[in-house]
C-alpha cells in the first residue's frame, strides 16, 4: 500500500476535526488556517467524567514536523495539568508516553489526544490532584 | 449570509444557522434557544480551541458544515447528575473521599475492580442448573436489594456445585483479602483472620449445611429472644459479638471459651454465658475447632496456639443474610467503573448509553455490547 504523503494526512486530520467527525471527547485543528505547512494545531480534550478532570477543558499544543506522520508530533498541554506522562515544569507530553514511544505511521493525533485522555482516566491517575483550572503552563 | 453550523453534546446534535458577524456570545444565545442549556452554562470547542465569547464566529473561521462541541459547564452537568441518580446527588462528592473504601456488604457490587462475584457468572458455570440467585432478586441495577432467604440458602449450600464453588472461592486469596477487609470485625483480628480462612476446617465449616443450618438456627434464636447478651458491646447487631471487645484480653478469653466448651472456664459456667446455646454436647459446631491437645488446659489465654476462631466472625456472616442487604446508593459510572472503561476500549464512547446497557445487563460487559449493537438502549 502506498503511503499517503504529510498534507494530504493532515488535510484528512482537520477535516475530521472541523467537521467533528471524531469522537466527542477531544477536538482539534489549525491553529493557524492560513499556515499551509499545517505544522502548528490546537487540540483540546474534555476531561473524562467522574475523575478529577471531569467537566474540564484541557487545551493543547501540537506540532506536526515535517516528517509526519513518519514521526510523532510533539504535544504541549497549555492548560496545567498533572499527570505522570506530562512535564510538570513544561506541559509537554513526554516522548515516553507509549503511543509517542511506540508510534506508528497508522496513528494521528486523535490517537495521541484520546490515550490521553484515557490516561486521565485511568484509575491510577483519575484521583490526582489537579492544579487550580484555567491556570496555563 | 448565515451558515449552518452542527452543535454536538453527547448524544446530541442541533443544526444551528448562525450569521458568521455574530460574537460567539449570540451564538450561544442562539444555541440556547434550540438546546436549553443556558448561554452561562456552554463551553464551546471548535477545532481544539475553546471559543472566547467576545470573539465573532467569523475570526475562528467557523465555516457552513462544521460542527462545534457544546460542553456544558460544572454546575449544569452537576444538576443533571442529580437528577439522573436519584439518590447520587451526595455520592458523586461521596465516591471521590471514599475512594478507598470498601462496601460494607458483598452486595455492593463493583469495587476497586474486583468483584467477588464474577465466577458466579462466569462461562464454567453454564449448563450447570444452579440455584443461583434469580432475576427477580435484583434490582435494576443488578444489586440483591433482597439477599435469598434462608431455607433458599441452604438449599443452595447442599448443591456440590455451589460447595465446590465456596471452596474455590475461599482458596482464593483475593477473596480472603476482599472479605477480611469488608468486615471491620474480620479486619481487627488481623493477620489471624487469614489463617482462619485458609484452614481446611473452617472451610468446611463455611461450606458444610448441616453446621450452617445449626448456626441459623442459633442466630434466629437468639435474634428472636432479643436478649442482646453482649449487646453493649455490638450496639444494634442481633447477634453477640464478645469478640469486639478492645481489650485483648477479653478476646482472647472468648476465644477460649469457645475453644474450650467443656473446660472449667469461668466463663462457660456464668449462666449468662452466651456460648451456652453454643455447648450443647453433640451439635456444638465449633468443638472441633479445639485444638485437642489444649482441650484440657485452662485456655492459656494470650497464647494462641492455632488460628483463633472467634463466633463474632461467623455472626456477622451470618448477619448478612439476616439483613436486608443494603442498597447500593452509588452512582452507576462509580459502580460500572471497570466495565465502562472495557467499553470505552472497545471503542463505545457514548457514556449515556453505555451506563443505560450496563444497567439493562446488570452490570455484564458482554451484555452490555449486545444491547450496544443491536442499538436497544
Amino acid at each position: 500500500m502506498s503511503k499517503v504523503p504529510r498534507s494530504f494526512r493532515l488535510l484528512e486530520e482537520l477535516e475530521k476535526g472541523e467537521k467533528g467527525m471524531g469522537p466527542e471527547s477531544c477536538s482539534y485543528g489549525l491553529a493557524d488556517s492560513d499556515d499551509i505547512s499545517m505544522t502548528n494545531w490546537n487540540g483540546t480534550i474534555l476531561g473524562p467524567p467522574h475523575s478529577n478532570h471531569s467537566n474540564r477543558i484541557y487545551s493543547l499544543s501540537i506540532e506536526c514536523g515535517p516528517s509526519y506522520p513518519d514521526e510523532p508530533p510533539t504535544l504541549k498541554f497549555i492548560s496545567k495539568i498533572n499527570l505522570n506522562c506530562v512535564d510538570s515544569a513544561t506541559g509537554v507530553v513526554k516522548p515516553d508516553f507509549n503511543p509517542i514511544k511506540n508510534w506508528k505511521r497508522s496513528y494521528t493525533m486523535e490517537t495521541i489526544l484520546l490515550e490521553l485522555r484515557k490516561e486521565m482516566a485511568h484509575p491510577s491517575n483519575k484521583m490526582l490532584p489537579q492544579p487550580k483550572e484555567g491556570e496555563t503552563y | 449570509m448565515s451558515i449552518s453550523v452542527q452543535i454536538k453534546s453527547g448524544q446530541n446534535k442541533w443544526d444551528v444557522a448562525v450569521e458568521p458577524s455574530n460574537t460567539i456570545l449570540e451564538f450561544k444565545e442562539i444555541i440556547s434557544k434550540a438546546s436549553d442549556i443556558p448561554a452561562g452554562n456552554q463551553r464551546l470547542i471548535y477545532s481544539g480551541k475553546i471559543l472566547k465569547d467576545a470573539e465573532t464566529v467569523e475570526s475562528y473561521k467557523i465555516q457552513d458544515g462544521h460542527s462545534i462541541h457544546l460542553v456544558k459547564s460544572g454546575d449544569a452537568s452537576a444538576n443533571a447528575a442529580k437528577s439522573s441518580t436519584a439518590a447520587a446527588a451526595t455520592a458523586n462528592a461521596a465516591a471521590g473521599s471514599a475512594e478507598s473504601a470498601v462496601p460494607t456488604n458483598i452486595t455492593s457490587g463493583q469495587t476497586n475492580g474486583f468483584n467477588p462475584l464474577a465466577d458466579l457468572t462466569s462461562a464454567r458455570y453454564a449448563g450447570y442448573n444452579l440455584p443461583m440467585p434469580s432475576a427477580d432478586m435484583f434490582g435494576p441495577d443488578g444489586g440483591m436489594t433482597n439477599m435469598p432467604n434462608q431455607d433458599d440458602m441452604l438449599s443452595m449450600l447442599e448443591n456440590p456445585v455451589f460447595q465446590s464453588q465456596m471452596n474455590e472461592m475461599l482458596s482464593n486469596p483475593q477473596m480472603v483479602e476482599y472479605m477480611i477487609n469488608s468486615n471491620p470485625q474480620l479486619q481487627a483480628l488481623g493477620p489471624q483472620a487469614r489463617e482462619m480462612f485458609q484452614s481446611p476446617f473452617f472451610r468446611q465449616m463455611l461450606t458444610n449445611p448441616d453446621m450452617i443450618r445449626q448456626s441459623m438456627e442459633m442466630a434466629r434464636m437468639m435474634g428472636g429472644e432479643g436478649v442482646g447478651i453482649g449487646g453493649g458491646l455490638n450496639g444494634d447487631s442481633s447477634f453477640p459479638a464478645p469478640g469486639e471487645t478492645s481489650t485483648e484480653s477479653a478476646t482472647a478469653e472468648d476465644n477460649a471459651a469457645a475453644r474450650n466448651p467443656a473446660a472449667t472456664n469461668p466463663a462457660a459456667a456464668n449462666p449468662a454465658n452466651p456460648f451456652a446455646a453454643l455447648f450443647n454436647p453433640g451439635m456444638n459446631p465449633f468443638a472441633g475447632l479445639g485444638n485437642p491437645a489444649a482441650a484440657g488446659s485452662t485456655g492459656a489465654p494470650g497464647t494462641p496456639q492455632y488460628p483463633g476462631f472467634n463466633p463474632s466472625m461467623l455472626a456477622s456472616m451470618l448477619q448478612q443474610p439476616r439483613q436486608p442487604a443494603q442498597e447500593d446508593t452509588r452512582p452507576p459510572e462509580v459502580r460500572y467503573e471497570s466495565q465502562l472503561r472495557q467499553l470505552n476500549d472497545m471503542g463505545f464512547f457514548e457514556f449515556d448509553r453505555n451506563i443505560a446497557a450496563l444497567r439493562r445487563s446488570g452490570g455484564s460487559v458482554q451484555g452490555a455490547l449486545d444491547a450496544l449493537l443491536n442499538n436497544d438502549v
